[in-house]
């Protein structure tokens, strides 16, 4: 093997919840730059695979790195500002806010990194750094062909606009690596066809790392990811390519059914 | 967060700035005016800094919890302990004597009061008819109110000021990006937490500027009081007032909040009126309040009377299939049916010395503002003036929506 460098390495993810071992032994990574996709069947661990990288759960044991660095025991909004975002299975959008106010939330840097700039963020909210703020709040909107919503509140937006809004949420972080949790679960086919092509145009334009977790096999096992962990019962049963995993008897059995063989609509 | 701490905060203000300004001989500290209340309001936020390090991971009810009881210790310590006690002789307890910020400009202008002088103090100068030409008489001849203007309306004109720059300093804060990030925590601090925002930090700020402002309203009810003991920490008449004028004017709108305190205290100032007009025919309001003496003297002494009225509204509820009047009628027959067994003859003259059936206005005014507040919560629930969404446009002026 050559020396990638890792965009984020789990090694050994353990984590119990009173006697139940609901993720044991995780072992997998995935490469800066990578799309990958991270897939199973429902109740083996992949959210709670998500919450621990997170650092929304604190994992029995096992150790998580992120661009080379440690980030095990770190807070969520740590591991955020080194460069990770990521998005809950249920969209979670903050209600009483409009869309747009939603996005301009997860900025980094938004207190400076001095009390002056401190002070000047809070007390002159029309500075330089505000106006381009938004200027980008509307460009990632425009991206996602939304914008028009820019001023609803997000607590009238149904639940497809609102997982759209959750994804530009994310990337107003400017996150270096993206964690997906279904994240066009209820959005109609061909708009959910085209965000996975924006997804895909995303990584391999700017270079960020998406791991993902989706149940559209259509589009994991045939034209989107460079890489599939598929896990099973709280372990990771494989790693591959699409094709590799397509015809792994084992996968086939314990997740994807007659799909991999023929169509892939398994829901 | 759910701080029902106000009280706590606003008497750490009133305490440090009774403390340390009253005079050394009444066991204060001589401190001037406005360093005391600097040092009032800052000790108030870094109280309430470090108690959100311990109780903000808590559930918002059981944070609740800990504010209350954190203001009633301090209305125990203030009603036991001596180090608390000043400007006062002998074992009477509060807080007195403490000089009151431009009390002396108001009422003696130019002059300065002091031995050698012929006024002892500002109530010399206010009562030395000599003096003419201080704030307060020309405001009194303006008023033309033929005495010198009272101190309170000194008082009033600086806690206008105060409000304007708090008010000021809160749109500010609100609409900054600060504001906006707390906001983000109001509605799922967990999100807020995953998006770069370490929420801890951002709660205790809050907490202490929360309870920074709130020991400021405290100095400035010190002043107002010019001396207080321990009653005046009572939080059925503090903190659920202060709740009580958010939830009807209207959450996270700082108009609302100005628009609820004012029926809050306007309600206070009736029902003061009404207190006196009680007891005698001269003052305003004497009508109305007898006229709630009635009412209430028909509820506690007739009460099969009253039991009649709710048993025919809840038969014109059953006929009317109204349900809702059969709901008010029957429960009301029900209590009064019960009051009317279980109170004997006995027990309204015991309660009542003479057997005079008078209303105790200040649980009748609990009472209104506990059912404008249902009513509020009900009906109304964003209160009077509801937030306003914050809606920027595209910056260059692109159109953003519609």
């Amino acid at each position: 093997m050559w020396e990638v460098s890792k965009a984020l390495e789990v090694t050994g993810l353990r984590k119990e919840f009173g006697g139940l071992v609901a993720v044991s032994d995780v072992t997998f990574s995935v490469a800066e730059g990578e799309f990958v996709g991270l897939i199973g069947p429902n109740g083996c661990g992949k959210s709670t695979t998500f919450n621990c990288i997170s650092g929304l759960l604190e994992k029995t044991s096992g150790r998580i790195d992120m661009f080379g660095e440690d980030i095990s025991n770190m807070r969520p909004d740590q591991i955020q500002n080194l460069g990770m975002t990521r998005t809950f299975q249920h969209t979670n959008l903050w209600r009483e806010m409009t869309v747009i106010e939603n996005l301009l939330v997860p900025p980094r840097k938004q207190f400076g990194s001095s009390f002056l700039e401190l002070v000047n963020s809070l007390l002159f909210p029309d500075n330089p750094e505000e106006v381009e703020r938004l200027s980008r709040a509307y460009e990632v909107l425009d991206q996602l062909e939304v914008p028009h919503m820019a001023h609803n509140m997000t607590s009238e937006l149904s639940g497809g606009q609102s997982k759209l809004v959750d994804i530009g949420r994310s990337m107003m972080g400017d996150p270096r690596l993206l964690l997906l949790d279904e994240p066009v679960a209820g959005v109609a086919g061909p708009l959910a066809m085209k965000i996975f092509n924006n997804l895909r145009k995303l990584v391999d334009e700017t270079g960020i790392t998406i791991l993902i977790i989706e149940h559209n096999m259509d589009f994991v096992l045939r034209q989107g990811v460079d890489r599939i962990v598929v896990m099973n019962e709280g372990g990771v049963l494989m790693q591959g390519t699409p094709d590799e995993v397509r015809n792994n008897r084992s996968v086939i059995e314990a997740y994807l059914g007659a799909a991999g063989d023929s169509g892939g609509e398994e829901e | 967060m759910v701080n029902f701490g106000v009280i706590f905060f606003v008497s750490i203000g009133a305490i440090s700035v009774g403390i340390l300004t009253a005079p050394e001989r009444l066991h204060g500290y001589d401190w001037p005016i406005l360093p005391a209340m600097i040092f009032g309001v800052a000790l108030a936020g870094a109280i309430g800094w470090a108690l959100a390090y311990p109780t903000a991971r808590l559930r918002t009810d059981y944070f609740a919890i800990v504010t209350i009881s954190l203001g009633e210790i301090v209305r125990v310590l203030l009603a036991g302990e001596p180090l608390l006690r000043v400007g006062s002789v002998g074992s009477a307890i509060g807080i007195s004597a403490y000089p009151l910020p431009f009390e002396k400009m108001w009422f003696c202008g130019s002059k300065t009061p002091g031995p050698g002088t012929s006024w002892a103090g500002p109530d010399d100068c206010r009562d030395d008819i000599s003096l003419i030409d201080t704030p307060a008489v020309l405001i009194g001849d303006l008023l033309d109110l033929g005495e010198p203007a009272p101190y309170l309306l000194c008082l009033m004109i600086m806690s206008l000021i105060a409000v304007a720059l708090v008010w000021r300093l809160l749109s500010v804060l609100l609409s900054s990006p600060w504001g906006r990030v707390l906001k983000a925590i109001r509605e799922d601090e967990e999100v807020a937490q995953h998006h770069g925002h370490n929420v801890l930090t951002h709660k205790a700020a809050s907490l202490a500027l929360g309870a920074s402002i709130a020991a400021l309203a405290g100095a400035f009810w010190a002043w107002k009081l010019t001396g207080f003991e321990p009653t005046f920490m009572s939080p059925a008449r503090s903190t659920f007032l202060v709740w009580a004028a958010f939830v009807i004017g209207g959450r996270s709108n700082n108009r609302g909040m100005v628009i609820g305190a004012f029926i809050i205290v306007l309600m206070e100032f009736v029902f003061n009126v009404l207190v006196a007009g009680q007891g005698s025919s001269d003052l305003p309001l004497h009508t109305t309040a007898e006229r709630i003496d009635k009412l209430f003297e028909w509820l506690v002494t007739d009460q099969w009377e009253v039991f009649r009225v709710f048993a025919i509204m809840a038969l014109v509820g059953i006929l009317s299939r109204s349900e809702w009047l059969f709901d008010i009628g029957a429960s009301g027959a029900a209590i009064f049916a019960f009051a009317a067994i279980a109170m004997g003859e006995r027990s309204i003259t015991e309660s009542f010395f003479g057997g005079n059936v008078y209303a105790d206005m200040v649980y009748i005014k609990l009472l209104l503002i506990g059912c404008l507040m249902l009513f509020s919560l009900k009906y109304n629930s964003k209160g009077l003036l509801p937030e306003v969404p914050v809606r920027p446009n595209r910056p260059g002026g692109g159109v953003g929506s519609e």
